[in-house]
């Protein structure tokens, strides 16, 4: 069976490798030390330290550097037919110097196009922004878009202006029209609404309240109705709380579309027709409550499989997906679903793997 | 098919564009407006959705926009609100203006009703 890992976190050494790309003035900046990369305000407790024990880095770092672990580990352990690249890199989280942000998204991203899409063709890219410059992030997808292998846009979740913010819409608008989808993952900033907690565990529990948020945000306000093409995909947030999402969005709208005219889907439709949740990290629940889900969600085409490699929550595409789920949605979770948001073109499978429209 | 009893409601004038009139109707309560054109609708006072008393609801326009901040309203007098939870209602069509639950039916129960002589006549 093809397969399909949404979510393959790729990164570097260090933030010194990053030199070779940049621009001045920021490249002597950063070849000098003045900055060291971000560093999470919180522990890891797994035997890895964020990554699986098994995946080892020289530094340690809970991204692996070298695109032969990941040839390893991922595309040759699993025969993954393809694998989406989507870094833990995110210069959003700088809260200042837009432009040495905006300077360090170019920078990874000629890295990974030079260091990693070259490597296999079996990856494909994220293209990285600085979020907190929407004018200058458009232009950077713009730029990289000319890649064939950068088929999104990486949003990474922030902890103040949640993405539906009319601020944001130039990177929409940019994603638009060059055909790519929108991707969204946590970072190690992200909070839920009373916070990061106090533990990792309470901090891990929250990150789907952070996913929820960023869903809720973007189509109550009318990301998905200004551009009725884009297509988005919600990475690690988990999937079995959208069945609540959805009523509540779908309640909420009855009652006070007034305000909002310019949304003119129910938002339940609005996700059903153009969101993609990834199922890692997976809950363990039975195929009982797996098909539960799947039926309150309303379609069997909205979740797509991801490992989340090489973080220590990663998902075995053996294990992951229940083995008594019936084979055509075990499919489509798998592969078909993915095919299908990225229109990628997959040895055997005909038609089914044209992008949706 | 046994012919339809004729209820004399109300006056005419009692039941304005904009406005709800609520009338006793048996041991319910009709609740009766004005469209825009000038015809009457009498329907029934409780609200499908949860049964709120539509009469304290209140009569507007169809809200509509294209982008962010532009609301404009159009078809003034035609759109019915709950007075709970703000459920919009087509007053021409019966129907609610955002698609109803799943499996759930939520249309305004018209009456039958005419303007005769300067009195309201609603047939059941």
């Amino acid at each position: 069976m093809p397969l399909i890992d949404t979510d393959v976190h790729e990164s570097f050494a260090g933030v010194k490798d990053l030199v070779p790309y940049l621009k001045p003035p920021y490249k002597d900046w950063i070849a000098a030390g003045a900055w060291r990369g971000f560093s999470q305000p919180f522990a890891y407790t797994s035997p890895g330290n964020g990554n699986r024990a098994d995946v080892t880095n020289p530094d340690g770092s809970a991204s692996v550097s070298d695109p032969a672990l990941i040839k390893r580990d991922v595309l040759d352990a699993y025969d993954v037919t393809y694998a989406l690249l989507t870094g833990y890199f995110y210069p959003t989280g700088l809260k200042m110097q837009y432009g040495l942000a905006s300077a360090m998204a170019a920078a990874y991203n000629d890295m990974v196009a030079e260091k990693w899409l070259s490597f296999d063709d079996r990856l494909r890219g994220s293209i990285q922004v600085n979020a907190r410059d929407p004018e200058a992030a458009a232009r950077e997808i713009d730029r990289m878009a000319t890649h064939p292998a950068m088929v999104q846009v990486m949003l990474p979740v922030v902890d103040d202006i949640a993405y539906g913010h009319p601020y944001y819409r130039p990177i929409f608008a940019a994603a638009d029209r060059n055909d790519l989808v929108v991707a969204f993952h946590h970072t190690v900033f992200a909070e839920g609404p009373y916070g990061m907690g106090l533990s990792y565990m309470e901090r891990h529990s929250l990150i789907p309240l952070a996913i929820m948020g960023q869903v809720i945000s973007i189509i109550l306000n009318g990301v998905f109705d200004a551009f009725p093409k884009l297509r988005f995909i919600m990475l690690e947030g988990g999937f079995s709380w959208l069945p609540h999402v959805m009523w509540r969005m779908d309640r909420e709208y009855r009652q006070g579309r007034v305000e909002v005219p310019w949304i003119k889907k129910l938002p339940s439709q609005h996700a059903r027709e153009r969101l993609r949740l990834a199922t890692q990290p997976s809950e363990d629940i039975s195929n009982e409550a797996f098909l539960k889900v799947v039926d309150l969600i309303g379609t069997d085409e909205l979740l797509v499989f991801a490992t989340d490699y090489p973080h220590f929550d990663f998902d075995d595409p053996d294990a992951a997906v229940p083995k008594g789920l019936p084979e055509e949605l075990r499919q489509k979770i798998l592969w078909k679903n993915a095919a299908s948001l990225y229109g990628f073109d997959v040895p055997g499978a005909g038609a089914v793997a044209e992008a949706a429209e | 098919m046994s012919a339809a009893t004729r209820y004399d409601v109300c006056a005419a004038e009692e039941v304005r564009v904009g406005a709800l009139t609520p009338v006793p109707f048996g041991r319910a309560t009709l609740v009766l407006t004005r469209l825009p054109c000038g015809s009457l609708r009498a329907l029934a006072g409780r609200c499908p959705h949860q049964g709120a008393a539509l009469q304290f609801g209140c009569v507007t326009g169809l809200m509509e926009g294209e982008c962010d901040g532009a609301i404009a309203e159009s078809r003034a007098g035609e759109v019915l609100r709950c007075p709970w939870h703000g459920f919009e209602f087509d007053l021409a069509s019966g129907e609610p203006v955002v698609a109803p639950p799943a499996a759930r039916r939520m249309r305004l129960r018209f009456f039958d009703v005419s303007e005769e002589a300067g009195r309201v006549i609603v047939s059941k």
